[in-house]
């Protein structure tokens, strides 16, 4: 490092060199790959319906992901009870994560199914919840940017820490007058978990689908680049897409008309990807594109993709390759 | 935090000095797990006591020494100066691996010897 530096102070004129070795970077590198499946574990908590009333019975499943192939009927399930304080920045009670928390177990295996607690919209939702002796009332929970509170779902493989997924709550509007719960009624549609329409691979000949039943044969260490679609949803009515959804405003006690937005993540017992999750900013032809580097040796290989909409829908798909 | 000077002219236009520099680290409340959160696909923290732990206790000991030559009118000063001359390998802040799973150090400037010269006039 050289410095050279011309000052003019005090009546005095300097000028300064400095000589040095520049230090070398001190933040550290950690590896992270949030894409690699190098053990089994959950990759994704599916509420089916994926918003439901309290009193409402859901089905739940995961998908569960491993080198090896593994499957869903070791998962168990629970709803979590326990409000959040508002202190709290994490999305659920610590005292569920550590066990000590109210918990509701619904089960163990591929799929469970469960009743959405009658008090879940004052726990987790815009109803004011029940106060504690000798203290007033608590506030409303927050809603997330859609609107949206959330039932949590904790999913747990044997041996491995909790994960946390949810069941979106529908509470209507409380504290809106008559005409606009008429409104809200008439224009609210209720979520719809999306679904992988195909996969495709681009090579020279363009793009051609990936049959899901299927091992599909590709040199190892090949860059494979693959788009993921889900279905093109119209204005109105149940879509498994990118659905148009009603956002309350209480500010103006307007109703806003949202579209959701999709997001698929990747995951691969190998290689890696250019990007964990990708999206769609094409709404009439939605699909997102990923590039995979797949693994240099040969042998077996799985891709899992995993989309997400905005208000808590999941779908998703398994798709097994063969390394030459 | 604690820092002590030392300097001392030895004539003829010539110093030393030296500085050390004792820190209790910051307090921070400490990670003790990780769960996954599905629904928005990224990993959360388990946090343990607030403010339950420290960065480690930060020190460092630096040098000076210099030398100034007068002409007719001028100043000419050189100098060289060894910041954290026992290459202390101080932590000055935590980082986390974005699942939680591991826990690391920013680290502090190495060994950082600089000579310089000023010339005033």
């Amino acid at each position: 490092m050289v410095v050279l530096r011309r000052s003019r102070s005090a009546g005095a004129r300097a000028l300064t060199l400095l000589l040095g070795a520049a230090p070398c970077g001190c933040v550290p590198d950690i590896d992270d790959d949030p894409s690699l499946v190098s053990s089994e574990r959950v990759l994704a908590v599916i509420a089916e319906p994926p918003e439901a009333r309290e009193g409402d019975r859901v089905a739940l499943s995961a998908l569960v992901a491993g080198s090896r192939g593994a499957s869903g009927a070791s998962v168990s399930y629970s709803f979590c009870l326990t409000r959040k304080p508002l202190s709290e920045l994490g999305p659920v009670d610590p005292s569920c994560l550590s066990g000590s928390g109210e918990l509701i177990a619904l089960g163990q295996g591929s799929r469970v199914e469960g009743m959405v607690d009658r008090g879940a919209c004052s726990l987790f939702g815009p109803r004011r919840p029940s106060p504690e002796p000798g203290q007033p009332a608590g506030r409303p929970v927050d809603p997330d940017p859609t609107g949206g509170f959330y039932q949590p779902v904790l999913a747990s493989l044997p041996e491995q820490p909790a994960v946390l997924g949810g069941v979106r709550l529908d509470c209507g509007l409380p504290g809106a007058d008559r005409d606009q719960v008429i409104e809200y009624n008439l224009r609210h549609r209720p979520n719809q978990n999306p679904a992988v329409e195909r996969l495709e691979l681009l090579d020279a000949a363009g793009w051609s689908a990936l049959d899901p039943e299927a091992t599909h044969p590709i040199a190892a260490g090949q860059r494979l680049v693959l788009r993921v679609s889900w279905p093109s949803c119209a204005d109105d009515g149940p879509c498994a897409g990118a659905e148009t959804y009603v956002l309350p405003v209480p500010a103006s006690r307007a109703l806003l008309e949202r579209s959701e937005e999709v997001l698929a993540s990747w995951y691969a017992s190998g290689g890696g990807f250019d990007a964990p999750r990708t999206g769609s900013v094409e709404l009439t032809s939605p699909h997102a594109e990923n590039t995979w580097n797949a693994p240099l040796q040969p042998g077996p290989a799985s891709v899992w993709v995993v989309l997400r909409d905005g208000r808590g829908g999941v779908g998703h798909a398994h798709y097994r390759f063969e390394m030459q | 935090m604690l820092t002590a000077l030392l300097s001392y002219d030895l004539g003829a236009g010539l110093d030393v000095g030296a500085r050390l520099r004792v820190a209790s680290g910051y307090p921070r409340t400490p990670v003790i797990g990780n769960y996954y959160d599905a629904r928005r696909d990224r990993y959360e923290p388990r946090l343990g006591p607030k403010n339950g732990i420290r960065i480690p206790t930060f020190w460092q000991a630096d040098l000076r020494a210099s030398k100034r030559w007068r002409f007719s009118g001028s100043e000419l000063e050189t100098y060289l100066d060894v910041q954290n001359v026992t290459n202390q390998d101080n932590a000055e802040e935590i980082v986390y691996a974005p699942d939680y799973s591991e826990r690391r150090y920013i680290r502090g400037l190495p060994l950082l010897p600089v000579l310089g010269a000023t010339w005033s006039f």
